[in-house]
């Protein structure tokens, strides 16, 4: 590891005023991760690491009138052990605890996993299916970018130099709702992901459906068709799963790697789309479902 | 009489040495030492092909980095060293043979100096052919690893084949194979591989060399299994007097095999023997990422079985050939070779054995001595032939097994009579235990469930001479400390030494002390490897604490004036209930007691013990034949019930249970734990480890993203260990090895189970979730048998579409 300047400021502003006075040779820092990793593997160089950890406005869950915020520092293990969080989005609850182990998610931020844009990145798919908005700030303002602009390819994101994102934003959903998170791994914790895939289920006035993938395309995908069939649907028998679950597996361009097979990849999607669909018809959040 | 009292001898459940000190986190591993500013760092230049010759390495951009003091290259430590064949540099000379082999030693004043300094180093090379299939390298000659075979020395027992790829080439011939076949009603013929598998223990690697400028005495502290085998494989490589080097070892955090020959020392010691640099220590840390490239690891394995079985159902023959893949370096792993043509004939009964084993070198990270060396791999294999034929024949695979079974007085496949064992008993109570035979429905809905059993055999491979000694000392306080060079290194030995001191001195367990090894405090031992050490090295210790007690006991006959036979230690104190007398243990252990004729007598009391196998023969090189070939067997049974789903591939191990017979019991808690352990060890093995490389021979498993072993999550639900005790003739309490056995059936005992389940063979391991679930698919188009050549899998990542 290079040596480096670790940075530590108190407030964005000056968090801000630091990524502006040393552009490309600064790196963010939340809960490192990644970030250590990269350094320790020499694939980040930087002169400086802005650590962002004792910034007390990054911190917290919010609960507001009509929506939530997950701010910046926001660890796994703190939204796992939220109440409304468990109430409102318990496929990302869900996500988190596929995510690493225990220890990981003691220090792992939801906003870091999306800033890392690594299409195995477990939170990605919740807050595809979630809507959420990813908050960024600049020295030119605030912006507000959807997830699926904001990741823009295997470890691209549409951040700028000198930006730093302090949150995310997702709507709560007054209806009834369920979610699930299920994740083909190679071992039953600590693992990336294989496939994974993300549903939720809003039963309001009229039902809806949402699934999106993890690790099976280089951005962030949400199952257009499969959402199309099954919310014009007005009964959801096992043919129509099926056929979801095969436009969702139709959906997808993954890869073959170390991990997994292109066509390991493509059937798991299959498989978990249909038992994620089924686990979400049966109810609010179902603990430790198959996965 | 029974001269002495104690409740923490051998047999009993007792905390163990040293634990306490591992879970406050104070024990000092080889990383934790610490030698001032005088310490320098070196970091590795490895090479970027997998077969090349070194046409140039620049490293004039390195020197002038910051705190570089030198950079050495191969040439500049030109020395080979090896256990049993010495065909390796540390560093390559001339020519890479893998992608990861160091070409170039950096070192610096600080280790971030040091891997800066590494990145700048420029070598160019003229890529050659490399070879990685271990069949095609055996067979086809057509790229040679090691031209210069023929050159390198060896130690006698092992047979390389210049000009060719093979290490080493161990044959059995006994009986009449050839008849065999041709009388039998049944022949069957199977192919089974293994990948390379990797350790996994959480210290990597660690050695801090120094040489005094005036002496030229060497000290070296390291992370190694067996402090006496460094030393002797260094002063053999570099040609150095024995008496000038001292190996240190602090306690190791995890070996399994992977740390118990000679590891990075030498690559270290090339810096600190240099002329600008010696009086200095030099240290070398292995990072994570590094270490799969800077030892051994387990080697893969090709086996060709083919049995031939008669009408009864009866073993006759048995014709194998198995290919090793011992990648870069056959220095230790021409011998997990030897072990495993030991016991090619599995733990049947088998009249007519004809077998060929070949280490053979392939350009790849290198193969040697891993947990059960050379069995778990050949067992993966045989006990599922043996299942297979079992199937075929229709009779039930416990049955099979136990009328097959090599008992007392038959011979081995090296025409040794076997020792008396209760496999018959143990195979029993395993089939009673998960009721192998059983089907019951599966407890997860839409899942598979099956039930499955595999045999577990194996002998120490030692060499005929391999020696323990230990020195046993009673200090002035009653206290006692032990001097054995086995590495403690989890698996407890240090406990099972202080209870088999407690044993013979009726000394509480807690007064007993036992030191890492040291080779300038400690009497010679061999190695700890082998599952040896609470048979060898105990015997050693029994002795020592022997000799040490009946020197104490005559003291004490003669300053109290009665016959040595009336005197007992009871729990520390010596007594004679005949005089009425009782006395602690004190300072006149140290200086002398006075006699009643006023007269000093004794003066520090030490007790010494060695041991070295009084009967083994080395086998006929043509035939493999020896009364004695090895010390002992030890034998077991493991049972798993299983399930799998067939939607995904995954498998959930409900219950294993797993059986051994130990000959004796010294410390139950070690056994309990080596049986869990290996247990766990053995299903990850089965169920996700490998090394995948790319088409360029690139290890795309470097570390713990993507080289995986099982978590407690993937652990079985139970795990029941039990044991039998039929004990060993020659050994200190009729104790066997039973630290590698664990690791041996588990592997074969799931694949069985999980042919039970599904009606579908799979013969290429590890039975990972995508391997399982393509299998099943298979199923479904009517295969029975599915199998992965691990070479060809290879190549699947050239044709894999990137398209990202
Ligand atoms: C052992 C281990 C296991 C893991 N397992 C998983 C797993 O199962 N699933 C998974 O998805 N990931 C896994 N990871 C990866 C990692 O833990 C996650 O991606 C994690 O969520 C990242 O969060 P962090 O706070 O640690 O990010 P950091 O390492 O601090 O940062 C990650 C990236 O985000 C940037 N960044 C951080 N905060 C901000 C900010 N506020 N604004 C702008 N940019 C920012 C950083 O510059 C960096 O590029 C694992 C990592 C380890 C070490």
């Amino acid at each position: 590891m290079r040596d480096f300047v670790l940075e530590r400021p108190r407030s964005i502003s000056q968090a801000l005023e630091i990524l502006k006075n040393h552009g490309e040779k600064a790196i963010l820092k939340s809960g490192g991760t990644d970030v250590i990793v990269w350094l320790h593997k020499s694939l980040k160089e930087p002169d400086y690491l802005v650590d962002l950890t004792a910034i007390d406005q990054l911190r917290g869950i919010v609960m507001n009138d009509d929506n939530v915020e997950i701010r910046a520092l926001v660890t796994l293990n703190q939204v796992i052990e939220d109440n409304a969080m468990n109430r409102y989005f318990p496929a990302l609850v869900q996500a988190c605890k596929a995510h690493s182990d225990p220890l990981i998610r003691n220090r792992a931020t939801v906003v870091g996993n999306i800033c890392a844009a690594v299409p195995s990145g477990d939170m990605i798919a919740p807050l595809m299916c979630y809507d959420a908005k990813v908050e960024i700030v600049g020295s030119r303002g605030i912006r507000k970018v959807p997830v699926s602009d904001f990741i823009t390819g295997p470890k691209k994101t549409s951040l700028r130099q000198e930006e730093i994102v302090t949150g995310i934003r997702i709507a709560i959903p007054f209806v009834e709702t369920s979610g699930c998170y299920l994740k083909a791994i190679r071992r039953e914790a600590l693992d990336i992901a294989q496939a994974a895939v993300c549903c939720t289920l809003h039963k309001g006035d009229s039902r809806e459906f949402r699934i999106a993938f993890c690790a099976v395309s280089p951005r962030p995908l949400r199952a257009v068709e499969a959402e199309k069939l099954l919310n014009s649907s007005s009964v959801i028998d096992d043919s129509i799963i099926e056929n979801a679950a095969r436009l969702a597996a139709d959906a997808v361009n993954p890869i073959t790697d170390v991990r997994a097979s292109r066509e390991y990849r493509i059937d798991m999607i299959g498989e978990l789309t249909k038992r994620a669909i089924s686990i979400c018809l049966r109810g609010p959040a179902e603990e430790g479902g198959p996965r | 009489m029974k001269t002495i009292k104690t409740k923490t001898g051998i047999g009993k459940w007792l905390p163990r040495k040293y634990d306490l000190q591992k879970a406050e986190g104070t024990l000092q591993f080889a990383d934790d030492l610490r030698f001032g500013p005088e310490l320098l760092h070196a970091s590795v230049v490895r090479s970027s092909v997998a077969h090349g010759e070194i046409i140039d390495i620049d490293y004039s951009e390195a020197l002038k980095m910051p705190g570089v003091l030198k950079v050495i290259v191969g040439e500049d430590f030109p020395y080979h060293f090896g256990l049993y064949l010495k065909d390796r540099t540390p560093m390559a000379i001339g020519r890479t043979r893998y992608m990861g082999e160091p070409v170039a030693l950096v070192v610096a004043e600080t280790e971030e100096d040091a891997k800066e300094a590494v990145k700048k180093v420029k070598v160019t090379y003229k890529e050659l052919e490399p070879v990685f299939d271990p069949v095609k390298a055996a067979t086809t000659n057509s790229v040679l690893v090691h031209p210069d075979l023929h050159k390198y020395d060896h130690v006698d027992f092992i047979t390389p084949q210049p000009n060719t790829n093979i290490a080493n080439w161990f044959r059995i011939r006994k009986g009449d194979t050839e008849a065999a076949f041709k009388n039998a009603a049944h022949v069957f013929e199977e192919t089974i591989t293994c990948p390379q598998i990797a350790h996994g223990f959480i210290e990597t690697f660690c050695s801090i060399c120094k040489q005094d400028p005036g002496s030229g005495e060497i000290t070296i502290w390291t992370s190694a299994q067996s402090a006496f085998t460094v030393r002797d494989i260094i002063a053999k490589g570099i040609n150095y007097p024995l008496h000038k080097i001292r190996v240190i070892a602090p306690p190791v955090g995890g070996g399994f095999g992977g740390k118990a020959g000679m590891t990075v020392e030498a690559l270290c010691l090339a810096a600190a023997m240099d002329e600008d640099l010696k009086g200095r220590p030099v240290k070398l840390f292995i990072p994570r990422e590094e270490v799969l490239l800077s030892s051994w690891v387990r080697q893969g394995f090709v086996a060709r079985i083919e049995l031939a079985v008669d009408e009864d159902g009866l073993m006759q023959g048995i014709r194998n050939t198995f290919w090793f893949d011992t990648g870069i370096s056959a220095e230790y792993g021409a011998n997990p070779v030897r072990s495993a043509r030991y016991t090619s004939m599995g733990a049947y009964n088998i009249p007519n054995v004809w077998a060929d084993c070949y280490a053979v070198y392939t350009n790849k990270p290198f193969g040697g001595a891993y947990r059960g060396f050379g069995l778990p791999e050949l067992m993966s294999a045989l006990e599922v032939v043996v299942d297979i034929v079992a199937h075929k024949l229709k009779i039930d695979p416990v049955e099979f097994r136990k009328k097959n079974l090599l008992m007392k007085g038959q011979t081995t496949c090296t025409g040794m009579p076997m020792h008396d064992h209760a496999l018959d008993k143990i195979i029993d109570k395993v089939a009673k235990k998960i009721d192998v035979l059983k089907e019951e429905p599966p407890i997860r809905k839409g899942w598979k469930r099956g039930k499955g059993i595999a045999l577990a055999i194996k002998a120490p491979a030692i060499p005929a001479d391999a020696s323990s000694s230990a020195i046993v000392k009673l200090n002035g306080d009653g206290t006692v400390e032990v001097l054995a060079a086995t590495m403690d290194m989890g698996q407890g030995t240090y406990s099972a030494f202080a209870q088999i001191v407690s044993e013979e001195l009726g000394i509480p367990y807690d007064w007993i002390k036992v030191y890492y090894p040291d080779t300038q405090s400690h009497p010679y031992d061999w190695q700890t490897a082998a599952s040896r050490s609470c048979w060898s090295m105990g015997m050693a210790v029994k002795r020592a604490a022997s000799e040490l007690r009946e020197k104490l006991l005559a003291l004490f006959a003669e300053y109290w004036q009665t016959p040595v036979e009336n005197i007992s230690i009871e729990y520390g104190v010596v007594k004679c209930h005949k005089l009425g007398k009782s006395e602690r243990i004190d300072e006149r252990v140290q200086n002398g007691f006075k006699m009643p004729d006023g007269i000093l007598k004794g003066g520090p009391i030490i007790g010494t013990g060695s041991f070295t196998p009084p009967d083994l023969l080395y086998p006929d090189p043509d035939t493999g034949q020896s009364p004695k070939s090895v010390t002992h067997f030890t034998l077991g049974a493991v049972g798993v019930d299983m399930e799998v789903d067939p939607a995904t591939g995954r498998i959930i191990i409900n219950k294993v249970c797993a059986g051994y017979d130990v000959g004796k019991a010294i410390t139950p808690i070690n056994i309990k734990g080596q049986i869990e352990g290996g247990t766990v060890q053995g299903l990850s093995a089965c169920l996700m480890e490998g090394m995948t490389y790319d088409e360029h021979g690139k290890l795309l498993t470097p570390d713990f993203t993507d080289y995986k072993i099982a978590t407690i999550k993937d652990a079985p639900g139970e795990i029941d260990a039990f044991w039998e005790e039929t004990p060993e003739e020659i050994s200190p309490y009729g104790n066997r090895g039973v630290g590698e056995h664990s690791m041996i059936a588990p592997a074969p005992a799931t694949n069985n189970a999980l042919f039970r389940a599904t009606g579908m063979r799979i013969h290429s391991y590890p039975l990972s979730r995508e391997r399982v679930y393509k299998a099943l698919k298979a199923k479904e188009k009517g295969e029975t048998d599915f199998w992965e050549w691990p070479y060809a899998l290879d190549l699947a990542y050239e044709r894999a579409k990137k398209e990202w």
